[in-house]
Parts: structure tokens; C-alpha cells; sequence
């Protein structure tokens, strides 16, 4: 590698360098003087959130600085004092910048593709947990000016689970709990508080029910027990302790109905209650344990199963109180779909939370000439890839006939649901992968997406339109190059000025030639190849393009005209 | 003589080549301003908006292929800057010529003419999808040949709307059809018994096109707009015979000062910078112009001397300033010897 394609490159890519981090400050500049209110809560979130989108956006001008960059180079910088060498040919500016051309159109490749839609997916959690919060502050304070500190108190464990070191949020905590006559915490241990929820003490049912058994607590012994020797029923010791605690519960029970009758009744649902969730008839082992955890609530161990039986219910079924529970939570609001079941739902709210996805009035309208019926349901959670609709009943076993009522079967995963009404944004949130899995899932869906090949050829405009642009304009500007030894101020200075803006132009005018040749494939299609891809089609007129363009750069010499 | 010929082909050449690409500008940039979505319009309506502005369009990419001729021409073989001149006013007076011969022989005025595009429903959705109208998602699902379920979901009341048997094809009735007069989409149906119409105006669609649409553009033309608002007001206080000799003069006064113009920003050190003066030129021109309209407008002047042409003051002011530039740049060039 000679000297003067080493200054080549290297006034390339800190040209390109520079370009960049300018691109970069100022869009973090401008979206930090314009972002909403609700996404400044956190200072750390917020950064995280002003740096990505400021990032996306340069990354989607830098299609236009590189040719901004190429124009500016072959036009003045190449014809600066470094290059003003005897065995200065146009080969040694040209073959390294066609080389960084190649190569950054693969940096713009997997930029499209991959890093822009990574970066926007990375952006939606930071900004929900930013809306989220904004919404638990100002809940917070409006449950606390209202005097409901509890509930404010489970709203700043929200909050906390979020951001830790807002000093206003950890003073209102303290204050609320001086309120409700508790010590207030100290910042250190609130923190611990929160931390130490998600700690999970495992330890086996046999040492817990030995534990509860040392503590008398017969009930919840007998549960852990009776839960151990399901798992383990050969052993001894296991069940030597089963038999003393199932004794004390005896004895106990004696004293909590005298009657005969109804102590056999008891213990007849409790086995059948047990028989249920031996086989995994959870909806019915719910019902008869929640009955008798009503009317026995001393008995511990009927709550405990009763918690078992409620832990396998939520995994194919919910409460509407988890729903009215996460009301105040931020929201997508005002949602249309069609579901595989050829309905079109409409759906007021959708709350993203925890890895939930929780729906609120959902009407669905089936798809058939004439119809006007609707059918409205008040509650909907995402479960096992379908949402279970209802109103305000509990638990209830779906007949399997009546299945297509109460679940909605979506072609698409909630998370892209809740863009439903926002194109512009789901579009940015896909990788290519996913344009082309799901496009036609949400196609079906009702949303207005372009066909897979139809995108993959506007992505081919934008990396033609780098390679044209930037070897065509590359060959005029050498062609027209400064012959002076350093060209006049004012005349570089507007043409520092107007090239970008031409640049970004010429860049968009490409793109939207593209759109042309894309709109001209069926009109061609129709008279030749009926068959021919969109995307195969594109790529052929602007490697027409192409030819020219390098064809042109390649003519060029270090012949001064 | 050469020099004139070899001028003139080559400003052909360039109007030529650049027709095409300012012809789609013009006509996609038009019916972007009408909010009609352009990518649904088809070909043939296209031709036929465009054929509707061929005018604009070859006065336009006449003079950008002018000023590009000039602002790459090689200024050691112009031996007179006033022959410049020559070569575009000579193609100038002979495509008036032609086509006001054109025109009479055709008997109709020399404004454009707004000939009918085809416009329906195709035009501005899509079937089966959700198509964005503003604060509604609007959704056709084809029920029989020509009749549709529409379905109007309003976003910001979460209401869904059902119009069953809405016929495309026939007004009247459950239908729905383009109103041209008043730039709308009209759904006429049937609701508790009482006929209703809902109409969504043209602006409501979605916009389609990346440069059309760019804010910098319609930034831009928001401010070119308000010019051509100013020259409107001026020009249609003319008598009919006078507004043809009117346009003809601010064109030919137009190039009168954007070939000295373009001339003297056409550097033969630096040839790119002469490219970067045309497009700096033809940026400010129309503001350049309006300044002079409105300065017109706002002070009186005795014109008497320029009898019944005292209209053609602005142009002649356009004029006379690109014949000051004309002498500044030969008083220049014979200071410094040239």
C-alpha cells in the first residue's frame, strides 16, 4: 500500500468518523430538546433511550454523509497538497475509496437489516419502562393526596423495580410508611426490601413439612407431607412423619367440628379435591379446596393446596382482579385485528407488563356478509399463545365446543399487536428475518405491509442508490475538480453548505426512482417474464445503473482537462 | 457560429435527458399537493397528469438544462458573454413560437389545460387491510363482485363501524364514490333507517413518497407557493390577451438573469462549484422574483412611458438586472485582461 492510498483511506474514514459522531450529537441534541414528558423520568433510561434514537437516525443519514463524503473528497480534498506527488495517479485515490465503497455498503447492509431494527426493538421495552415510571411518580403521589397508602406503597414498589435512587420516590415511600405507623426504612435496606422479593427460598416439601411439623403447625405439615410422599412414597421416615402428622391433625380437627358427618364430608372432598390434582383437574380441585378453604380457614394445608391448584389454573386461565389489579398501568390504547378465527377484534386497552400481555374490552366481530353482531368481552390475558377472553367470572372450564369463544387465536404475537397503529414503528422493529416470517402473518392481521420482495427491493434502492450516487458524483466532481491549490473560501463554504443538502436529495431521488422501477415491474411483467420477481427485477435495472456509474468512475484519469 | 450551434445541442441534449425525471418530479409533486396518493394511480393517469403540466415541465427542465450548460461550459471558449446568450433565447423564441402556432391552430388559451384523471376507490386503499385514514383504520373486504363490507374502525373512541353491501361501482344507495368537485371520498349507506353520507376528504389518506413529502421540500414549497400566490394575484389583474405576453417576458426575463448569474458563479478552476451556483441560483430565483412583484405591488411608479405594457415592469426590472450582471462580469474580464 503506497503513501498517497494510505492518505486516501484514511482521510475516508475520518472524514466518515467525524461525519458520524457530528450526525450523532446533533441528533441527540435534537430528540433530547424534543422528547415527551413521560420519557424523562429516569435520567439513566432516558440517556439510554436519546442515544439509541439518535444512533437509528444517524445510521439512516449515513447512507448520504458517504456520499456527501465521496463528492467532497474528489473534488477538493483529493486535490489538496498531500497528493501533489509525481507518481500521483487517479488509480491511487480511486481503487482505495471503490474498496471502502464496497465495504461500507455491507456496513449498510447489515445496518438496514439488523442493526436499526435491533437498536428500535432494544428502544420499546426502555420506553414502556419509561412511561411506566412517569405513570407509577404521578400515581403514586395522586394515591398518597388521596390517603390510599397502600395501594401507593405497591405502586412505588413498581416504581422502585424500575429506578431505585429517585430521592423523591424513596422520601415518599418513607413518609407513607411513617404514615401507616411502620418503621420507615432506611434508603439501603428499601433497597433490600425490593431485592429481596425476588429471592426464592427452595427448599423440599419434606424439610418444610418437618419444619412446620417442629412448629406445630400441623395443617401446613400435613400439605408438605402429603406433597413429599406423592414425589417419594417409599420412604420410611417420610412416612413415619406422615402418620404423627396426620395423628395431630386428627386430634385437631376434633376440635374444630365435633360432628361426625361432617368431619367424614370434609375429609371425602379433601380426597376427591386430591384426586383432581392428581390428575391435573385443576378447575374442579380449585373449586372444591376453595370451598372448604372458605369454610375451614384454620386449616392451612386447604389453603396450600389451594394456592397449588391456583398456580396451575394461571397458567391456562386468570382472574379478572390480576386485570383490574394493572388498570393504572400505561397503556396501548385503541387496538384492531383479525384473528385466525376470522374475526375482526377491536381492543380498547393492551398493558404490556411482567412478560403479560393484558387486554381490556375487546369486542370481536366475525367476518361474515351481513353480520352485525358483537360479542364483548371485559378481560382478556395472553396465555399459552392465545388470548383468554372474559367477563368477571373466575375460574371456568371451558367446554372444549366453546373453546373458539373464549380464546382468541392471533397470527401474531402480542408484542407486534400492540403496533398495530403505529406502522411506522413496527416497520422500524422488524429484522429481516422477521419481514420475512411474519409479513404474511401481518398481512392476515389487517396491517398494510408490503410484500416481502417488495421490501427487500426498496432496501436494494438504498444500496444502489449509495454505489450509483457515490461513484457517479465521485467522477463528475474529479472531473470538475479544484485546480487550485487550495479552492476559494467563500465558494468552498457554500459548497460545504449545498452538497449535504444535494446529497440528501439526489439520495431520496434515487429511492423514490427505485419506488418507480418497483411500481414499473407489473406494467413489465404484463408484456415480458410474467413470472419475474419484484426484487430480482429491481436488482437488474439498477445494475444497469451500476454499470454506468462504474463504467464512468473507472474513465476518469489524472489528466487535467 | 460553432459555438452558438454546438451551445444549442447541447442544451437540447440536457432538456432531452432531463424531461423525464422533471416531468415525474412535477407530476408526482402535483398530485401529492392534491392528496392523491401517487404509488395507486396507475400509469396511464400519470401520462395523462403529466401531458395536463407539459408546459411547467419543459419551461422548467428547459431552463435547468440552460443553466447547466452554462454552469459547466468552458469559460476560454465563450469569446463574448452576450453571445451566451443567444443560444438559449434562440431555442426560447422558437418553442414560444411553436407553440403558440400550436395553439392557435388548435383554438384553445395557453393555460393548462386540467384534463380528467381517473380516480377511485383503488386510488386510496387497499382490500383486506387497515387502511390509515387518519384517526380511523378503514378495512374493505369484498363480499360479491362489486359489493363491499366496509369497515370503519374510529382509533380514538375505539367504535368499529360496519357497512354492509357498500356497492363501488354505482352511486347512490349503499355506495361509495369519489367526489372530484370537493376532493372527497363519499360513503352513502343506510343507519337507523335515515340515509347517511360520510365523507373523507382526499387529505385524510395516507401520503405516499419520499421526497414529495420531505419536510425541507414542503418547507421550501410552502414559501414558493406564497411567491406564486403574490405573481397569481399580479397576473390575474391582466386582460386575457396580455397574460400570454406576460409569462412569455418573466421567462425570457428569467433567463436574462440566471445566465449571468450561473455565468459568473462557473469557475474554471473549480468546474463542480459552477454546478453547486446553478442549483444555489435556481433555489433562490422565485424568491428573488417575488421580492421584485411584491416591491411592484407596494409602490406606486409612474409607468407612463411603458404605455399599455406598464404590466411588464418586473420582468423588465429582472431584465436589466442580469444586463448589469452582463456588464460587471465583461468590466471585470477586461480589468483582469481577459
Amino acid at each position: 500500500m503506497n503513501k498517497i492510498t494510505k492518505t486516501t483511506l484514511l482521510s475516508l474514514i475520518i472524514s466518515l468518523f467525524i461525519a458520524f459522531i457530528l450526525l450523532l450529537i446533533f441528533f441527540y441534541l435534537y430528540h433530547g430538546k424534543n422528547l415527551g414528558d413521560e420519557y424523562r423520568q429516569v435520567q439513566s433510561l432516558k440517556n439510554a433511550l436519546l442515544l439509541r434514537e439518535a444512533t437509528i437516525h444517524s445510521l439512516q443519514f449515513l447512507p448520504f454523509v458517504y456520499i456527501f463524503i465521496n463528492v467532497l473528497s474528489f473534488s477538493v480534498l483529493f486535490t489538496l497538497r498531500p497528493f501533489h506527488t509525481d507518481s500521483f495517479a487517479y488509480n491511487n485515490v480511486a481503487q482505495p475509496s471503490y474498496v471502502l465503497l464496497i465495504i461500507f455498503i455491507m456496513f449498510i447492509v447489515s445496518s438496514e437489516f439488523v442493526i436499526i431494527p435491533k437498536l428500535a426493538k432494544e428502544n420499546a421495552p426502555i420506553k414502556y419502562r419509561l412511561r411506566l415510571a412517569h405513570r407509577s411518580a404521578s400515581y403514586a403521589k395522586e394515591l398518597n393526596t388521596v390517603r390510599e397508602y397502600e395501594k401507593a406503597i405497591s405502586v412505588l414498589n413498581t416504581y422502585f423495580e424500575i429506578d431505585d435512587n429517585n430521592q423523591d420516590m424513596l422520601d415518599l415511600y418513607n413518609n407513607i410508611m411513617k404514615i401507616l405507623s411502620k418503621e420507615p426504612l432506611p434508603i439501603d435496606s428499601t433497597k433490600k426490601e425490593i431485592s429481596g422479593v425476588k429471592e426464592k427460598v427452595t427448599v423440599s416439601y419434606y424439610e418444610k413439612g418437618r419444619t412446620e411439623y417442629e412448629k406445630e403447625n400441623y395443617y401446613s405439615a400435613l400439605y408438605y407431607l402429603e406433597r413429599a410422599l406423592y414425589l417419594h412414597k417409599d420412604n420410611e421416615e417420610l412416612k413415619e412423619l406422615y402418620k404423627r402428622c396426620k395423628g395431630q391433625v386428627e386430634d385437631s380437627l376434633g376440635k374444630i367440628t365435633k360432628k361426625e358427618r361432617e368431619k367424614k364430608r370434609l375429609i371425602e372432598h379433601k380426597e376427591r379435591a386430591l384426586d383432581h390434582l392428581k390428575n391435573e383437574e385443576y378447575y374442579e380441585a380449585y373449586n372444591i379446596f376453595s370451598d372448604l378453604n372458605k369454610m375451614y380457614p384454620e386449616m392451612k394445608d386447604l389453603s396450600l393446596y389451594l394456592e397449588t391448584a391456583l398456580r396451575e389454573l394461571e397458567k391456562k386461565d386468570f382472574l379478572p382482579e390480576e386485570l383490574k389489579n394493572a388498570e393504572w398501568l400505561p397503556s396501548m390504547n385503541n387496538i384492531i385485528f383479525i384473528d385466525k378465527q376470522g374475526y375482526i377484534n377491536t381492543v380498547e386497552r393492551i398493558i404490556p407488563y411482567m412478560d403479560n400481555f393484558y387486554f381490556y374490552n375487546i369486542r370481536r366481530h366475525e367476518l361474515v356478509k351481513g353480520n352485525m353482531k358483537t360479542t364483548h368481552w371485559k378481560y382478556g390475558k395472553w396465555i399459552k399463545n392465545k388470548i383468554r377472553v372474559k367477563n368477571d367470572e373466575g375460574f371456568k372450564k371451558i367446554p372444549e365446543k366453546d373453546e373458539g369463544l373464549h380464546y382468541i387465536q392471533t397470527y401474531i404475537d402480542p408484542g407486534y399487536i400492540l403496533y398495530m397503529n403505529n406502522s411506522k414503528e413496527l416497520l422500524t422493529l422488524l429484522n429481516i428475518y422477521e419481514r420475512f416470517s411474519i409479513s404474511e402473518n401481518l398481512h392476515n392481521s389487517g396491517f398494510d405491509i408490503d410484500n416481502k420482495y417488495v421490501y427487500l427491493s426498496k432496501k436494494l434502492g438504498i444500496l444502489f442508490s449509495v454505489y450509483v450516487l457515490s461513484l457517479f458524483l465521485s467522477a463528475l466532481a474529479w472531473a470538475r475538480r479544484s485546480i487550485y491549490e487550495f479552492p476559494p473560501l467563500l465558494k468552498l463554504l457554500l459548497f460545504i453548505l449545498i452538497v449535504p443538502v444535494i446529497a440528501y436529495f439526489l439520495h431520496l431521488l434515487y429511492i423514490d426512482m427505485n419506488n418507480l422501477i418497483i411500481y414499473s415491474h407489473g406494467y413489465f411483467t404484463r408484456v415480458l417474464f410474467k413470472n419475474m420477481n419484484v426484487a430480482l427485477y429491481t436488482a437488474i435495472v439498477n445494475l444497469v445503473f451500476s454499470l454506468i456509474a462504474t463504467l464512468y468512475f473507472l474513465s476518469q484519469s489524472s489528466r487535467v482537462e | 457560429m460553432k459555438f452558438i450551434l454546438k451551445t444549442i445541442i447541447k442544451i437540447l441534449i440536457f432538456s432531452l435527458l432531463l424531461i423525464i425525471p422533471t416531468g415525474l418530479f412535477i407530476t408526482f409533486f402535483t398530485l401529492n399537493q392534491r392528496d392523491i396518493p401517487v404509488w395507486n394511480i396507475g400509469i396511464r393517469n400519470i401520462i395523462l397528469f403529466a401531458k395536463n403540466l407539459s408546459l411547467p415541465i419543459i419551461a422548467i427542465s428547459y431552463l435547468v438544462a440552460t443553466l447547466f450548460t452554462i454552469s459547466l461550459i468552458d469559460k476560454m471558449k465563450v469569446r463574448s458573454l452576450f453571445l451566451l446568450h443567444i443560444p438559449p433565447l434562440f431555442i426560447c423564441v422558437a418553442l414560444i413560437i411553436g407553440v403558440s402556432f400550436i395553439q392557435q391552430s388548435k383554438k384553445y388559451p395557453l393555460s393548462i389545460i386540467e384534463k380528467k384523471i381517473q380516480l377511485g376507490y383503488r386510488t386510496f386503499l387497499r382490500e383486506d387491510v387497515f387502511n390509515d385514514v387518519k384517526d380511523n383504520a378503514l378495512m374493505l373486504k369484498r363480499s360479491d363482485q362489486n359489493l363491499f363490507t366496509v369497515y370503519i374502525y374510529d382509533k380514538t373512541k375505539n367504535n368499529l363501524m360496519v357497512l354492509n353491501n357498500m356497492n363501488m361501482e354505482k352511486k347512490g344507495g349503499n355506495s361509495v364514490f369519489i367526489d372530484r368537485n370537493k376532493k372527497q371520498m363519499v360513503l352513502t349507506f343506510r343507519q337507523k333507517k335515515k340515509d347517511t353520507s360520510l365523507k373523507i376528504p382526499y387529505s385524510d389518506f395516507n401520503k405516499q413518497g419520499g421526497i414529495i413529502n420531505n419536510k425541507i421540500i414542503l418547507f421550501y414549497v410552502e414559501h414558493l407557493r406564497r411567491t406564486l400566490l403574490s405573481f397569481k394575484v399580479y397576473f390575474e389583474t391582466l386582460a386575457e390577451d396580455d397574460k400570454s405576453i406576460f409569462l412569455v417576458t418573466v421567462f425570457l426575463s428569467i433567463l436574462m438573469i440566471s445566465i449571468p448569474f450561473t455565468y459568473a458563479l462557473n469557475d474554471g478552476g473549480w468546474g463542480f462549484s459552477g454546478i453547486i451556483g446553478e442549483i444555489f441560483v435556481l433555489a433562490l430565483l422565485p424568491f428573488l422574483y417575488g421580492a421584485v412583484l411584491k416591491i411592484v405591488q407596494n409602490i406606486s411608479l409612474n409607468l407612463s412611458f411603458l404605455g399599455r405594457y406598464s404590466y411588464l415592469f418586473p420582468p423588465i426590472i429582472f431584465c436589466s438586472i442580469g444586463i448589469l450582471i452582463d456588464i460587471a462580469i465583461k468590466v471585470r474580464g477586461i480589468k483582469k485582461g481577459i
